[in-house]
């Protein structure tokens, strides 16, 4: 009795692994791999775009997933270091079946990937800000060796500066004092402003650096203030730009405080308090959704996903968690489209075109690996610890 | 805006900054004289103070004062678990691996700030408000400044009064001169050394708090300060409390000059420059007396 | 020296040797060839390191400003002016070497607290400079471009190639520092350890020897930033700040300071777990804060030298139980 109860059970068991395994095999997960500063100094932006990408991976997997095989992400961690990424990205291309890689955050360790991305032809959709990663060829004596696996979601810093000097200029600011963060991204904005503001008419008449962890920039802002400007560009991300508001109330500069791309998130108000109300900035249109007008085509993709945010994570979604999402969706759209195939998924991502995002309409091209324009860019206004759109 | 308006700007601005290093290189003294290491543990108690006051004033709506004080004692008592855990018990007594035990649990500190509060930079209430004023010479300031440049000159006094009239200070001051003599005297070496962490431990979570509404916090805000607070306490001479003050206000007045006339991209590399140029022709720092060796 | 004890020197070096050309026959992960040669370079920075924290009694917490302008000579030189890449690693290495005889010659003056202050205040300039001086080194985005190093037809273009690249300069420096170790060079900088005033009483010129243990250390130095360099292929200014100062100062006492071999365990141990510990997620920080702190607290000898001394301890408490 003993011996046939024995022998059931274990048939029974064995059965179920069969048909359990089998099941799972042809259940096997879609890897992407996700490729972040979790810790070090771009830890808070790191993290925002990996919970990004992570809810846009959920929502695709809670509808089915892909053919019926789920997504699943595997993540590293670059630690805000180039020679950590690159270590991380080995780590990743030889330990799992990666058919794409999203990420990373910062530009250093985006450029230090690179080139080892577009020899290890895996597609790569990168969130990092610095427009030189696609604009830089891969082999200086080779203008035209031109990325082909890597994209990029967040628009262009210069388009960004651009929007700004456009608004300016049509609103009679002439001149106009750039303070900047003394690293990659505020120095990438010099570039961009003195190339921009000639475009629309702006004068800058001074220029002031300070170094991204510093606590007082009045000495900086007096400088500027002195020379006379109708207003003030402060190009940084992190605690800085609540300082820069602080002490332009604190010397009453009258100027009106124009921040980058990257202010429009809650983290500004944390840093900035009252003095924050006014500073305008340009951003994606996620922070500003439900003031858009019913006739644009992306206000009801933005706001479904924004509840999904505000949902899952207790907070309000800043400007770059857009540049996430859009990286999760077009490299998961790619994947619905051709299969799980690394040069398919390149080439579908290459020709995305007319994809209503959240940054913005993203049209890429062999020649345009980002797709966006200025005009899928809006300018925005801090106001009571909300946005308010500019028009 | 005039020149001499300018200047008067950086000045209060440089004067301000000081205030902050002169603390921070307080606490460093305070260790160095009890026990002849550097704790870089000290960036981690700038950080906690903010983030205590942090939770404790914005999270759970305590009212300021309270929070300052009790962040205040928290941090101390981090630096006293500090010293009677790890640093008392470590098996050997050489400086260089106590400043790098320091590193270590400076690591574990940031770290599991890290995990508790994230790493977003949180705001913290001004103590009395954000309205401008106005200083005759043309400088403006913010009521936290008038905060930050009080309690400097309170925790100056204090600290001058227990250390030359309370029993408590003079014992402390006898274990930094000679350990052997004080323990004779029967003086419990131990506990000098634990207070004296406990004291760096209250004037790191000072000096983040002060600043802290203004600049705001982080899990790692304290690593820079620290560094600076340091190098103000070299320049000054380290283990001198003159020194301590003197060297803060001259690395905050050099980097508010110095990026106010010279270069703002230059600044820091400015104030290090000389820092080194002093080192170079005062080996102890601007106050510090000679330091005898033993052969 | 001790005739038996350079016999296991001798041992150790024909361990290594082997050990460096058996490993790809057993490791195939890319993954793990990048780790290991990572931990050759630090290694060759420690080692330098070593021999001025360990054996001359100094200290430096600035070294990553000479791993770094190791990178950005050959870079420069290679990228901007076309300058052949051995040749850009040698001229790396000497003018590196002069940057630090100019910096080290007055702050070698100082004592302790000071000099650890000067070291870490040099450390920040050149830092600050690599990202300002952008004509020449790219600034805050970086250089990049770098051509690998080659050899007649072979080039050092995947890791396998640069892990044997790494670890025959690693070899050959450590030899180098045993070797001068040995010498006359070797005793005055133990005697400099001991006591400067009793060196100096025996008419060891303990000045001069201190700069130029500071020289030598930031040439090996130098000469692993060059191979990171022509590795990576892109360098930026991020890379060199005084967290990897402090990082291999670290190294050099976990591995145990005045123990060249203990410098090879300090940067492979060191660097193998700050990735193991990934798996512990956002508490790696928390996790490698730990390791060191009970390093420090119970093998503050470093962990060679500590492990070897609890077998000699065992050792010795079993003679005596006999």
């Amino acid at each position: 009795m003993n011996r046939r109860l024995l022998t059931l059970v274990v048939m029974v068991i064995a059965v179920s692994f069969m048909v359990g395994s089998s099941l799972c095999y042809s259940a096997e997960p879609i890897k992407i791999a996700g490729i972040f500063a979790l810790t070090g100094r771009a830890a808070h932006i790191g993290t925002a775009q990996k919970d990004a990408v992570l809810l846009a991976i959920d929502e695709t997997n809670q509808q089915g997933g892909i053919n019926g095989r789920m997504l699943e992400m595997v993540m590293a961690d670059t630690e805000s270091n180039p020679t950590k990424a690159v270590m991380a990205l080995k780590k990743i291309l030889e330990s799992q079946d990666v058919v794409a890689i999203i990420g990373p955050t910062l530009t250093g360790t985006a450029m230090a990937m690179r080139g080892f991305i577009e020899k290890e032809k895996i597609p790569t959709f990168m969130h990092s800000g610095g427009d030189v990663i696609l604009k830089a060829p891969l082999d200086k004596k080779n203008p035209n060796s031109m990325p082909k696996w890597t994209f990029k979601s967040p628009y262009k810093a210069a388009d960004a500066m651009g929007k700004i000097c456009q608004y300016m200029n049509q609103h009679g600011i002439k001149k106009i004092g750039f303070i900047y963060s003394n690293e990659g991204f505020g120095k990438d904005g010099v570039r961009n402003v003195k190339v921009q503001a000639p475009k629309y008419g702006v004068e800058i008449v001074a220029q002031e650096a300070f170094q991204p962890k510093d606590i007082d920039m009045t000495a900086q802002l007096t400088r500027i203030n002195a020379k006379g400007v109708d207003a003030i560009i402060a190009w940084t991300v992190g605690p800085a730009m609540g300082i820069i508001a602080k002490n332009i109330k604190q010397l009453g500069i009258k100027a009106p405080l124009f921040e980058c791309h990257g202010a429009g998130d809650p983290i500004f108000w944390k840093v900035a308090g009252e003095s924050g109300e006014g500073v305008m900035m340009p951003s994606t249109k996620i922070v500003v959704a439900d003031q858009l007008p019913d006739s644009d085509i992306q206000k009801k993709m933005i706001l479904d996903y924004v509840k999904a945010y505000q949902a899952k994570f207790n907070r309000e979604p800043g400007t770059m968690v857009a540049y996430g999402a859009d990286a999760a969706f077009i490299t998961v759209n790619a994947i619905k489209k051709v299969g799980p195939d690394r040069a398919k998924i390149r080439d579908a991502i290459e020709n995305t075109t007319g994809y209503v995002g959240i940054s913005g309409i993203y049209n890429m091209s062999p020649q345009d690996h980002n797709g966006l324009s200025m005009d899928d860019i809006v300018m925005i206004k801090a106001t009571k610890g909300g946005w308010k759109l500019l028009d | 805006m005039e020149f001499s308006q300018q200047i008067a700007q950086y000045i209060i601005t440089g004067l301000t900054i000081g205030a902050i290093y002169a603390i921070v290189a307080m606490g460093f003294n305070i260790i160095h004289n009890a026990t002849g290491i550097v704790n870089f543990a000290q960036c981690e108690f700038i950080s906690l103070g903010g983030m205590f006051m942090y939770s404790l004033a914005v999270l759970f709506k305590v009212n300021l004062i309270i929070a300052f004080f009790i962040s205040m004692a928290g941090v101390a008592l981090i630096g006293a678990l500090i010293e009677m855990g790890p640093i008392r018990h470590a098996r050997s007594k050489e400086i260089i691996i106590l400043i790098f035990l320091t590193i270590g649990l400076s690591e574990i500190l940031r770290g599991t700030a890290q995990v508790v509060w994230g790493t977003d930079n949180v705001g913290v209430p001004a103590f009395s408000g954000e309205t401008p004023i106005h200083l005759p010479g043309g400088a403006a300031i913010v009521p936290q400044h008038i905060w930050i440049f009080a309690i400097t000159v309170m925790v100056m006094l204090m600290l001058r009064y227990f250390f030359k009239k309370t029993l408590m200070g003079k014992a402390m001051r006898a274990t930094a001169v000679n350990r052997r003599a004080a323990a004779l005297a029967g003086i419990s070496v131990n506990r000098m050394v634990l207070f004296s962490f406990a004291f760096s431990g209250a004037l790191g979570a000072v000096a983040g708090m002060i600043i802290a509404p203004i600049s705001s916090t982080s899990y790692d805000t304290g690593i820079m300060l620290g560094l600076k607070g340091f190098a103000a306490a070299i320049l000054g001479g380290y283990g001198n409390f003159a020194g301590a003050i003197l060297g803060g206000i001259i690395l905050g007045l050099l980097e508010s000059l110095g990026a106010g006339l010279i270069s703002s991209q230059y600044k820091d590399a400015i104030a290090f420059f000389v820092l080194l140029l002093v080192l170079f022709l005062k080996p102890r720092g601007i106050m510090g007396y000679g330091e005898s060796e033993r052969v | 020296m001790d005739l038996l004890l350079k016999q296991k020197d001798n041992l150790c070096f024909g361990i290594l040797a082997l050990v460096i050309v058996a490993i790809p026959v057993f490791v195939e992960s890319k993954y793990y060839f990048i780790v290991l040669n990572v931990i050759g370079l630090n290694t060759l920075v420690v080692v330098g390191l070593n021999l001025l924290i360990g054996f001359a009694g100094q200290i430096s917490l600035g070294h990553a400003a000479f791993y770094g302008l190791g990178s950005y000579f050959s870079g420069i030189l290679t990228v901007n002016y076309g300058f052949p890449l051995w040749p850009a690693m040698l001229v790396g290495m000497l003018a590196t070497g002069a940057v630090a005889y100019l910096i080290g010659y007055p702050s070698l003056k100082l004592r302790g607290h000071y000099l650890v202050m000067a070291t870490l205040g040099f450390g920040i300039i050149i830092n600050i400079l690599m990202g300002e001086l952008e004509q020449f080194t790219g600034g805050h985005d970086g250089l990049m471009g770098i051509p690998p190093l080659a050899i007649g037809g072979l080039t050092f273009d995947d890791d396998l190639k640069n892990f044997y690249l790494i670890w025959s300069f690693v070899f050959f420096f450590m030899l180098a520092a045993r070797n001068l170790l040995n010498s006359r060079v070797g005793r005055a900088l133990r005697a400099i350890n001991g006591s400067e005033v009793a060196a100096n009483s025996l008419g060891v010129n303990t000045a001069d020897y201190k700069v130029k243990i500071f020289v030598l250390s930031a040439m090996f130095a130098s000469v692993s930033g060059s191979l990171y360099a022509h590795y990576i292929t892109f360098i930026s200014p991020s890379s060199y700040d005084f967290h990897y100062s402090i990082q291999v100062v670290t190294m050099v006492i976990v591995g145990g300071m005045g123990s060249l071999w203990g410098s090879l365990f300090g940067a492979g141990i060191l660097t193998f777990i700050s990735e193991a510990l990934h798996i512990a997620k956002q508490y790696h920080i928390i996790a490698y804060g730990v390791f060191l702190c009970l390093v420090l607290v119970f093998l503050p000898e470093g962990i060679v030298v500590g492990i070897y001394n609890l077998f000699l301890k065992r050792k010795t408490r079993k003679l005596i139980i006999k």
